[in-house]
């Protein structure tokens, strides 16, 4: 009774009506908010930190130097760089998840999840390539660390193995410099016409006063962004050298200090029995939408089932892997 | 008097441009510093990438033991038992003391645990588990380069 007398009040004032959403759906718009400032941030200072960047091993940390200690604001836009990209993986998180309570990754949603899971794993991806690009022990420490658990993975195991060469960085500066923002870019652009389309508003019909309250998340995002950059910039540390291996006196900062410590604890344990796991999980986690029985379903067409036998194509690779090795 | 009124959502919108103006005046500013120092500093960084010049041939071939800065390390130069010039990170591959060239034995000397390396950087005693690193050295019109 109480919802017909509203119905009515609508029908008849429509223009009195301030439309607004559920709390929860407040949560993926403004993570979502806050991923775009991120990534805005971090696409803005990766191209300008790109340009005196030398992706050669032998002047890498060289030039990283020259531009944080000869550039005018080199060094904040790198601290910038650095702070937006460590925010954006549990800020991207915590948007999925928002997806996934909200049931928003079924029916129409799939190309939403599934480019913005891809997306998280892109960043996942820039993070991990990133931090060795400057070249210094600590984030060489960090590598190794990250690759003495990948290298236990069959099949794409060998390329972590194979140790490292002035070849094997080149390719994590491409990749993080070329591949990966290519590709994260024409996720993004998918990603954003989906919720365009797709996302409820967050304010009233007209999206006025939910621009108002973009606006000032995204101020805010960059605000804190540029404040921790000064208050907390990223320092240089000792250049990396292959030579002399990880010593005992070579720490990460005390911010990645319990990361680190967690990945080498867990490359003395983990068994590619576990990584394969984390994989099929990862794959299962992209398809849910599809996996769903109550999910109100798409007619997929050809390119989702090409995806799907390439990743249970790579599944079965790695259970070869597995055991061969 | 009849002036329009602005209303509070006009208002709010106003003072949050005139906010948005302010952060993007101060904001850009260290982007347009940085650019701008960039293209004028472009040389400076052409040069850290370059080789770096050790000295003229002769005058390298005449100090036995020369050493040079090379990044934020030093670097160090011997002729060879077969008689050619050699340059070696000095880095004690230990515990990563600089070595010094010790003329009377014809050996590089670590100070620090009297570890040892003959000219061709091999560890031959002490505690130096392994060779020092050799450098490449490019020579170019009668002068000597350690190549980055």
């Amino acid at each position: 009774m109480q919802t017909e007398g509203i119905l009515n009040a609508v029908s008849e004032s429509p223009e009195r009506v301030k439309w607004v959403v559920s709390g929860a759906h407040l949560l993926i718009t403004y993570t979502g908010l806050i991923c775009a400032g991120l990534i805005f941030c971090s696409f803005l200072t990766g191209l300008l930190i790109s340009l005196p960047y030398s992706g050669d091993v032998r002047v890498a940390y060289e030039s990283v130097s020259f531009l944080s200690t000869r550039i005018s604001f080199g060094w904040l836009l790198r601290s910038a760089h650095f702070w937006s990209g460590k925010f954006l993986a549990p800020a991207a998180a915590i948007y999925l998840l928002g997806l996934l309570a909200l049931n928003l990754h079924k029916g129409k949603g799939a190309i939403g999840w599934m480019t913005g899971f891809l997306s998280l794993v892109a960043i996942a991806v820039l993070e991990y390539s990133g931090g060795l690009l400057s070249w210094n022990l600590s984030n060489l420490f960090a590598y190794k660390a990250g690759a003495a658990i990948l290298e236990k993975m069959p099949v794409v195991g060998g390329f972590f193995a194979s140790g490292f060469s002035p070849e094997v960085f080149r390719s994590y500066v491409s990749m993080h410099i070329y591949t990966m923002p290519i590709f994260l870019s024409g996720l993004l652009a998918v990603h954003i016409f989906w919720a365009a389309g797709n996302l409820p508003r967050t304010a009233d019909n007209t999206g006025s006063y939910s621009f108002v309250k973009a606006f000032v998340v995204l101020m805010a995002v960059l605000q804190i962004i540029a404040i921790l950059s000064v208050m907390i910039p990223v320092d240089m540390d000792i250049k990396a050298d292959e030579s002399l291996g990880i010593t005992p006196w070579t720490k990460p900062s005390w911010l990645l200090m319990p990361l680190f410590t967690g990945m080498q604890i867990l490359s003395d344990y983990i068994h590619s029995g576990f990584l394969m796991f984390s994989a099929l999980m990862i794959i299962f986690w992209l398809f849910i939408p599809l996996i769903d029985r109550n999910a109100v379903r798409l007619a997929p067409g050809w390119p989702f089932y090409a995806g799907a036998v390439v990743f249970f194509a790579y599944c079965i690779l790695l259970l070869l892997g597995e055991i061969i090795t | 008097m009849s002036g329009s009124k602005v209303s509070r959502r006009g208002f709010i919108k106003g003072i949050l441009a005139a906010f948005a103006a302010v952060w993007a005046a101060v904001a850009s500013y260290p982007v347009y510093a940085y650019v701008r120092s960039y293209l004028s500093g472009r040389d400076s960084l052409n040069e850290l990438q370059s080789d770096i010049l050790i000295g003229r041939l002769a005058d390298v071939e005449s100090q036995p033991g020369k050493t040079f800065r090379w990044g934020k390390r030093q670097g160090i130069l011997v002729k060879s038992a077969d008689g050619k010039l050699k340059a070696f990170d000095a880095t004690c591959t230990h515990q990563f003391c600089t070595v010094r060239f010790n003329e009377a034995e014809n050996l590089f000397v670590c100070p620090c645990h009297n570890g040892k390396y003959n000219t061709d950087g091999k560890n031959i005693s002490g505690p130096p588990p392994k060779p020092l690193s050799e450098l490449s050295l490019v020579f170019k019109d009668e002068e000597v380069y350690v190549k980055r």
